[in-house]
């Protein structure tokens, strides 16, 4: 397998080799560090430019606070406002830290140790919030968040130990311009390195379609989770970062304001992209800084600024793209296939009832290796939801299901994507605003190993496997015969190559058996003929199990081994398609007299 | 009398352009389909036309009125209706209320029940869901709802977007019927169909599009018999 040769490929390279690659993502960072040491050693002291420089400092808090929002409210598309609360838990426990520490601080270590446990502290604070909240979906997370950092504020004013109503001072002057921009660089080229790998693309598939990230065995839970930590940590870090600068803290700069002015440039920016973010931070960090002239007019002019803004641009100052985009334009490379193995589906009468509506009953299916089986029935007779009973979508009221020799009992969509069970969604649910390569990579994910870190740090395993990713999903797209619109969004396909790029990222989760729900829906004549070959090409090459959902019936008698006939939620036959053609009983609740007669010349039961 | 006309319409997506030059017209009380392959840009033409996309060049002409980049709203309000390829329903409303939101700027209130009555005569298995949440229905269903929700709003000119999408075959019989049946009423019908068979056998004028533009135009019947069109969209 090709993992494996990938990962030989890692442990082969040298020490050296490895370090340098490690290293040299970090270019930027280390390379402007001494930068913002000598701008600061030279213009910083200048007293006509200290006004500046304390705006200068201030965008860069800003920024690092948009940008980590950014990776929550934008790249995995939830809704948090409440960020100026996990500021403030940075901000105070650093805070604490440094006016209880040494007076003394060489090499600000005990600084760094301060801000790594005040964002540590958040990240916490990120996780009991966010852990039982993100399992919901739609507004709930707002309205949480909301409340989070009001009982914060709360806390604070009303904790002599966290200075009450009037605050913490004074705090040592720790932070100044180079720290502050470091972090900030540092900050935008975690963000940048996450977005980009394949973890970044987890992130946007739950934005895009929760029910399909699932399908395609990623654990959407875990990665809303992961997102609002890490961007808890990185808003400690600025909480910390502006309390060692501003020499103080107080409870009335942690209010919901701050964490609306906070939303506002990630919306501004254009959800998601971290560019966007970055350019919005900074706008709006110093436009009420030169609107100061204009007294009371000020934030008046402010708000229909941010108005016009929006409405100018509706999706953003940037939308989704990013700076780097102009730059460079390159994809990875690869290669990749894997095995099928034996024992896949069996269903031991399952039901399925919605209130008092059976939709499924008494539903038995086995499906073994490289067969193709088809499910046809009237339209709404259960078909699809005997899909969506197979991957977990929803669990049976009575019988079993096991997958793999696995009983999946509790079993959430993406566990059963792992088993090896993939499939295409009747009603297309692809990443709409990606590229069709980016939902083919997507579904690659779950067959990476590499951590988050591992893809912050830009090491070798990451490269590798994104080579592997890359060229896995080339292969699949031009096997479906999209080779031609890799680059293009999934929404601007046609509607039966949006179809085909369902199946090629069905296929790259890797599966054993993959689920088609109407695949030759919106295709013409001549194109259900392709199709035809491409199902059996695909059960011949990847060695997969086919479960066909289709009305097309020239279509499933061409290409299926087994049929079974639902109605009603009725398995009312089962068997070779030259018996389902003149079985009077399907001829009566599905294919009609005429079309029977038409097609299949069997009639009724004569 | 010509209904609808388009000429030199063009369409882009972004930097893509999805449509050259497409002319063609449709006359009153008459069925047109348009066929060609995916990505020939026939749902591309019909978002144009009932203002979903706003064209880049050229005219349409309804009823010797310049539509084009009207909103779809104000061509619904002169009778032009569109059933959209994926359906758009109301996922979260009864189905009657969905099909009651198709007969939104109607005021006359015996003509809404007689249509209602229709759908639901059409579908039955609509009738049975009527008081369901659109949501929970199966796409075929909710393939049905589309449709009878067009109806509802007691067009002049219909345009459909692969209504047989999704549905039995006793069904699809059912819906050509429907769609002869309402085209008699008086009802203009541009249809677009990847069944290019069935679509054909009851169109009067058929026009065929290839990447973004007519390529070939006929009776219905005539292209049926031509052999270039058996060949590619007929699977001969």
């Amino acid at each position: 397998m090709r993992r494996k040769s990938s990962v030989a490929g890692f442990f082969g390279g040298s020490a050296v080799k490895r370090a340098w690659r490690g290293l040299r993502s970090w270019i930027p960072f280390f390379a402007a560090i001494p930068f913002l040491y000598l701008v600061e050693a030279t213009l910083a002291s200048q007293p006509s430019l200290e006004y500046a420089f304390q705006n200068i400092n201030h965008i860069g808090i800003a920024i690092i606070l948009a940008v980590s929002l950014n990776l929550v409210n934008g790249l995995t598309g939830q809704f948090s406002i409440g960020h100026a609360g996990f500021m403030a838990v940075g901000g105070y426990v650093s805070a604490v830290m440094l006016m209880r520490g040494p007076a003394q601080d060489p090499y600000r270590l005990f600084f760094v140790l301060s801000i790594l446990a005040g964002a540590g502290a958040a990240a916490v604070a990120g996780w009991i919030v966010g852990k039982p909240s993100l399992r919901l979906r739609g507004d709930y997370l707002a309205i949480v968040t909301l409340g989070f950092g009001e009982i914060i504020r709360v806390i604070i004013e009303n904790t002599p130990f966290f200075g009450g109503a009037i605050g913490l001072s004074p705090i040592p002057h720790r932070a100044d311009f180079t720290w502050i921009w470091a972090t900030a660089v540092a900050t935008i080229l975690i963000a940048k390195r996450l977005r980009d790998s394949s973890h970044g693309r987890a992130f946007l598939s739950v934005r895009e379609d929760e029910v399909a990230a699932e399908a395609m065995g990623i654990d959407t839970t875990a990665y809303k989770v992961r997102a609002f930590v890490i961007s808890a940590f990185f808003a400690g870090v600025a909480g910390a970062l502006s309390g060692a600068f501003e020499g103080n803290l107080a409870p009335q700069s942690f209010t919901f304001v701050r964490s609306f002015e906070i939303v506002a440039m990630v919306v501004l920016g254009g959800m998601g992209s971290i560019t966007g973010a970055t350019i919005a931070a900074s706008v709006l960090t110093i436009l009420p800084e030169y609107l100061r002239a204009l007294a009371n007019l000020r934030m008046v002019i402010y708000s229909v600024a941010l108005v016009v803004l929006m409405l100018v641009r509706p999706r953003g100052l940037l939308g989704t793209t990013e700076l780097w985009d102009f730059v460079r334009r390159r994809r990875p490379r690869a290669k990749g296939k894997r095995e099928a193995t034996e024992a896949l589906i069996d269903v031991r009468r399952a039901s399925i009832r919605f209130g008092g509506l059976t939709a499924v009953s008494d539903f038995s299916l086995e499906v073994r290796p490289r067969e193709l089986v088809a499910l046809i029935g009237p339209n709404g007779a259960g078909k699809t939801t005997v899909f969506n009973l197979l991957t977990g979508v929803y669990p049976p009221s009575d019988g079993t299901i096991v997958i793999m020799g696995r009983d999946t009992r509790g079993l959430q969509p993406h566990a059963i994507a792992h088993l090896g069970v993939a499939r295409t969604f009747q009603n297309i649910r692809l990443f709409r605003e990606l590229s069709a390569f980016d939902n083919v990579r997507i579904a690659c994910h779950h067959l990476t190993r590499e951590s988050m870190g591992a893809a912050v740090r830009h090491g070798e395993l990451s490269v590798v496997e994104e080579r592997w990713i890359a060229e896995r999903s080339e292969e699949l797209l031009e096997i479906m015969g999209l080779s031609h619109r890799l680059e293009e969004l999934a929404k601007n396909l046609p509607y039966g190559e949006q179809r085909r790029l369902e199946i090629a990222r069905a296929l790259a989760t890797g599966p054993q058996v993959l689920l088609l729900d109407e695949p030759a829906a919106g295709t013409n004549t001549r194109e259900k003929g392709e199709l035809m070959q491409l199902i059996r090409s695909i059960r011949d090459r990847f060695g997969v199990a086919i479960v066909l959902i289709e009305h097309d019936m020239r279509l499933v008698m061409g290409v299926s081994e087994r049929i079974l006939v639902l109605d009603h939620g009725v398995t009312i036959a089962q068997g070779l398609p030259r018996e389902i053609q003149s079985n009077p009983k399907v001829i009566e609740a599905y294919l009609g007299e005429k079309y029977a007669k038409e097609h299949f010349g069997s009639g009724a039961a004569s | 009398m010509t209904l609808l006309e388009l000429s030199n319409v063009d369409v882009h997506y972004g930097a893509i352009q999805a449509l050259k030059g497409i002319s063609f017209k449709v006359d009153e009380g008459e069925i047109v389909t348009l066929i060609g392959a995916n990505g020939a840009g026939k749902t591309t033409t019909l978002r144009a036309i009932s203002g979903m996309l706003k064209p880049s060049r050229g005219s349409i002409k309804y009823r010797d009125e310049e539509v084009s980049g009207f909103k779809p709203h104000r061509l619904v309000a002169r009778g032009l209706c569109h059933a959209p390829e994926g359906r758009g329903i109301f996922p979260n409303l009864t189905v009657r209320e969905n099909l009651m939101l198709g007969a939104f700027l109607r005021r006359d209130q015996q003509g809404i029940e007689k249509d209602l009555e229709r759908g639901f005569a059409l579908f039955p298995r609509l009738k049975e869901r009527e008081k369901q949440m659109a949501g929970t229905l199966s796409g075929g269903e909710q393939q049905m709802l589309s449709i009878a929700r067009a109806l509802m709003s007691s067009p002049k000119l219909i345009l459909l977007d692969e209504p047989s999408l999704g549905l039995a075959p006793t069904l699809v019989e059912a819906i050509f019927a429907t769609i002869q049946q309402i085209n008699k009423q008086g009802v203009t019908v541009l249809l677009v169909e990847q069944n290019a068979h069935l679509a054909l056998s009851i169109a009067h004028h058929g026009y065929v599009l290839e990447t973004g533009s007519v390529v070939q135009s006929g009776k219905g019947e005539e292209l049926l018999r031509s052999p270039d069109i058996r060949k590619a969209y007929l699977g001969e």
